[in-house]
């Protein structure tokens, strides 16, 4: 699961991502509930300014501008979307778990399970798409 | 002065006798430097490096090693030899970390682009490969909270500082009690609280500059 900032954002993805087709099939979905598949992914090479394209080819995290063929298919309802988020989160604990909390770093140690079940229930309570981007990865997105 | 039989001084001179003393006292300078030359160690070929190049990593060590075996310093030999080892080591880590993408270099401008848990530890999970799934990665230098909260994300979420964990147990008595089990001690948490390379990065700090007097030690014999 992930989710987008701008069309910019939207239009690249990371070498990694393209090598391991993490955008083909991806579901997107916008605030006004409509909803599209992607069903092909074309690479139209790195982008970004020379020296950033140095720096990230080092660090093998090139940023790549991408074509993507979509299909519109049914819209989702936002209480879908959110259900969809919470069978995310419960399937990928790897993605939203705080290790420092579960070792009791700061405070006595928390079950990880109580941590993705707070998780979700900020998801359920969220009104809108952008309150649920906010639940999701402290964002102040508004809206 | 050479003497007359019955200890008079010599009125005249005696070639004889003063070339007889200096035979004596040369014979006794040569006996003198055979002693000199069976107790001091055969000088080595390769020859100890000088203290800056006894500092460069796996050169220094290396040639201090060389030098101490041709001298029969075997003992010293295997000192400098592990410390031109543990240098390796740390190159091949460094080389390693860099070579699957030493930091993370956030994408686009979200309001926290670094958060530990919503954007670096996915990214070191998945794309990395530095933690297995349900593996436990632990702020070993900078740590999450307490001090650490006033160190900005970008320099503390990277995998340099990160150190994979065996388990919650052992992360958590890093730094507290954890469900009843005390904290680990001292040497504990050096143990399983920091990465192979920076323990041996601490040994070749302390090594080197102590290899590189030794060796000034040996060059001067």
């Amino acid at each position: 699961m992930t989710w987008f900032l701008d069309p910019e954002d939207f239009s690249t993805c990371t070498s990694w991502e393209l090598k391991h087709g993490e955008r083909l099939g991806m579901v997107l979905a916008d605030s006004g509930g409509r909803c599209w598949k992607v069903l092909a992914v074309i690479d139209l090479g790195v982008v970004r300014p020379f020296w950033e394209r140095a720096f990230r080819f080092l660090m093998r995290q090139s940023v790549h501008r991408i074509d993507q063929r979509l299909v519109e298919i049914d819209p989702l309802a936002l209480d879908q979307v959110k259900e969809r988020a919470c069978a995310s989160i419960q399937a990928n604990p790897d993605d939203w778990r705080d290790d420092e909390a579960i070792a009791g770093e700061d405070g006595p140690p928390r079950e990880e399970q109580e941590m993705l079940d707070e998780l979700q229930e900020a998801v359920r309570t969220a009104q809108t798409l952008p309150q649920l981007i906010n639940a999701l990865y402290r964002e102040e997105l508004l809206g | 002065m050479a003497q007359m039989p019955r200890g008079e001084p010599r009125s005249i001179p005696d070639p004889a006798g003063d070339l007889y003393d200096e035979m004596i006292r040369q014979e006794q300078l040569e006996r003198q430097r055979a002693e000199a030359a069976a107790t001091k160690p055969p000088a080595s070929p390769v020859g100890h490096p000088g203290f800056a190049e006894s500092l460069i990593p796996v050169w220094g060590s290396g040639r201090e090693a060389v030098a101490d075996f041709q001298e029969g310093d075997y003992a010293g030999a295997a000192l400098n030899g592990a410390l031109a080892a543990s240098d390796l080591f740390l190159a091949g880590s460094i080389a390693k970390g860099v070579g699957r993408g030493a930091f993370y270099v956030a994408k686009n401008a979200v309001k926290n682009p670094y958060d530990w848990d919503r954007y670096v530890r996915p990214w070191l999970g998945k794309e990395r490969g530095m933690l297995a799934p349900r593996q436990h990665g632990h702020h070993w230098a900078i740590p999450q909270n307490g001090w650490g909260k006033n160190v900005p994300d970008w320099i503390k979420n990277q995998p340099w500082n990160i150190k994979p964990m065996p388990s919650a147990e052992v992360h958590g008595r890093l730094t507290n009690p954890y469900k009843g089990k005390p904290q680990f001690n001292a040497v504990e948490r050096y143990v399983y609280g920091t990465p192979t390379w920076s323990k041996v990065g601490t040994g070749a700090a302390v090594g080197h500059p102590a290899a590189a007097g030794n060796a000034q030690v040996d060059k001067r014999r």
